[in-house]
């Protein structure tokens, strides 16, 4: 709807159109190194170039803690961003920082590195160069397998990443969680955004928005997937049997700020005190708030 | 996209193309769009449902017509949800809370009349014609929000012959029995009839994020058959500048009564744009000269889908189960 407002106002809606094009050509589109696809948990290149466009600025600071194949920081590179990873998988390690070179030779001049080391350095000394620098947390949740505790764990993994990168966030900035749909080996679906929502809450951070962006490709009225055949067999049993489970079109992503930037927001959103004695406003609050973290 | 290809067919298009190309190539470009054509719009083979996905397309936010209290979307997505979950001849239950329904005498005010056209689940009901005639039995609920109490609004339409769509759907609602709000019917297990009770193969539930804090669906959960599934319509919230997930609230209710999380499924209400992600339409506020956008401006999505959770009984799961492992023998 147009609204009678120039396209330049035009508030984005909450469904990404990430899928029109398949993983594989996203990645030869972005001319990631060979390998690359092997990473099941990836953040696909349309959905971080997306991300870090909407969440950051040229010249801040994109930290994945944890990048697998380090789709992400070639994209922050890219669109002319700083970026630096981490993973402990030498695999990981080789692929992440080959996509870098491949960023850095198609023209991006901005530092990017990936480091072989845990999120914990994150907590260390090591990173106190960091704190309050960083723009935006781009990671995804990552699991082993498709196993459940695997997925759990990796939840608790992740719970305890976003208490490093708290800190290192800057004012404003944004963390942004990327999870695939996954399954209980029953067929149930793992509710993912509860126990994510319940980490980041505890680590600081406010919940402030989850989207939708889609891996299936849109025609018209109508929606592709780009489904495994493993998913559309098990799709089709589970639909045998009378009670159909969804074919996987979309990653959830989950977008937090730091809490008392959310506070501000709101604050900033709700009208000016009435009374002039009115000793701590809701800004008064998040600024005590911000105070705190930097102590 | 092809540009100018307008209203021509596709033939007309090979023929045109017929002149650009070289002739070795055009056999080839023949079968590269007619693969192209079967594999995007291969139709599905009649009685069967395609697989759903996790993204529905329900972008007709337009009111349907007659009382206009029904969202097209909202039509559209109880249309997919009884036809992908049930079969013909099954039992469906709409379960929606309505606070106006509390009025004395059935009165509706003007401003809560209002109130209920601002509410995007307002006029669930109305789709009970529509479930008729895709032949499933239906019967609908109102729970009544200020009384605490649970007015139910049944109308029993066994699932018979099509009706037709020259069907007149206005006269759905004059059939309605709105009985009087007894303690009784506060308990979901109450909704009785002459025949013994009611089971469902599917509900259907929708409401706001804030009204689920007292209309639980999760309580429903008796009147499901075994194999049953229980569809729950709504949306995240946004609170203090702070994003409330519903399934948070529903997820734990649901396994508290025995069922299991099977879905979510994002309903969109709004046409997405499939062209190329354009981010100067995302972050237009930063290269506004008029506005220079500062570090503590969010930046905000319009929330563009509703949320459609899925629950069901442990056996249907396990139904599923063995037949995968009976496969794989």
């Amino acid at each position: 709807m147009n609204d009678g407002q120039s396209p330049l106002w035009r508030t984005p809606i909450s469904v990404w159109a990430t899928g029109q094009r398949a993983l594989l050509m996203q990645l030869r589109d972005s001319d990631c190194a060979p390998g690359t696809e092997t990473d099941s948990d990836l953040i696909p290149p349309t959905v971080a170039r997306y991300a870090i466009e909407a969440y950051t600025r040229p010249g801040d600071l994109v930290l994945d803690p944890d990048c697998g194949s380090g789709t992400a920081l070639a994209e922050a590179l890219r669109t002319g961003r700083h970026a630096v990873g981490l993973t402990t998988d030498s695999r990981w390690w080789a692929l992440a920082r080959a996509n870098i070179t491949a960023a850095r030779a198609a023209g991006a001049w901005r530092d990017g590195g990936v480091l072989d080391a845990r999120p914990k350095v994150l907590a260390s000394a090591l990173a106190a160069g960091m704190i309050g620098q960083v723009g935006l947390v781009l990671t995804a949740l990552r699991a082993t397998s498709d196993r459940v505790h695997d997925a759990t764990s990796a939840t608790t993994g992740l719970a305890r990443t976003m208490q490093y990168c708290e800190p290192l966030l800057r004012s404003g900035g944004h963390l942004v969680v990327v999870a695939r749909p996954r399954r209980h080996p029953d067929g149930s679906l793992l509710d993912l955004t509860t126990p994510l929502i319940t980490a980041a809450t505890a680590a600081g951070l406010a919940p402030v928005e989850r989207c939708i962006a889609l891996t299936a490709e849109l025609y018209g009225a109508r929606l592709s997937t780009h489904a495994s055949f493993a998913e559309r067999r098990a799709a089709d049993h589970a639909r045998a049997a009378g009670t159909p489970t969804a074919l996987t079109a979309h990653l959830e992503v989950l977008v937090f700020q730091l809490a008392h930037d959310a506070e501000l927001a709101s604050a900033t959103a709700m009208p000016p005190p009435v009374k002039d004695n009115v000793l701590h406003t809701p800004v008064d609050r998040a600024e005590q708030s911000g105070r705190r973290r930097a102590a | 996209m092809t540009p100018a290809h307008g209203n021509s067919s596709s033939e007309d298009d090979f023929k045109r193309g017929a002149a650009e190309f070289p002739p070795a190539l055009l056999p080839r470009l023949q079968a590269r769009r007619t693969l192209r054509s079967r594999t995007r719009y291969r139709a599905v083979p009649p009685g069967r449902t395609a697989r759903p996905s996790t993204v529905w397309l329900c972008a007709r936010d337009d009111r349907n017509e007659g009382t206009g209290l029904l969202a097209n979307w909202l039509l559209g997505a109880v249309v997919k949800i009884v036809t992908t979950y049930t079969k013909p001849g099954q039992r469906v239950l709409l379960l929606a809370p309505a606070a106006y329904l509390s009025c004395p005498a059935g009165r509706v005010s003007p401003l809560r009349r209002n109130q209920a056209q601002a509410d995007p689940y307002v006029g669930l009901h109305e789709a009970s014609w529509t479930v008729v005639r895709l032949g499933r039995g239906v019967q609908v609920a109102t729970a009544v929000a200020d009384s605490e109490l649970l007015t139910e609004a049944v109308a029993d339409k066994p699932a018979g012959p099509q009706d037709g769509p020259g069907r007149d759907t206005t006269s759905a609602s004059d059939e309605h029995v709105v009985g009087q709000p007894t303690e009784r019917l506060h308990e979901p297990d109450s909704i009785t009839t002459a025949h013994g009770p009611d089971l469902y193969d599917l509900i259907i539930a929708a409401a706001g994020p804030h009204t689920l804090s007292w209309f639980r669906p999760t309580d429903w959960a008796n009147v499901l058959t075994p194999t049953g599934t229980l569809a729950v319509i709504t949306h995240g919230d946004s609170s203090d500048s702070r994003f409330i997930d519903p399934a948070r609230q529903l997820v734990p209710a649901a396994r508290h009564v025995g069922l299991q999380y099977l879905d979510r499924i994002a309903l969109l209400r709004e046409p997405v744009s499939p062209g190329p992600l354009s981010p100067a339409r995302c972050v237009g506020r930063d290269r506004s000269p008029i506005l220079p956008r500062r570090s503590t401006v969010p930046v905000r999505h319009r929330n563009a889908y509703t949320d459609l959770l899925l629950f069901t009984h442990q056996r249907a799961l396990a139904q599923v189960v063995d037949r995968v492992e009976a496969s794989d023998e």
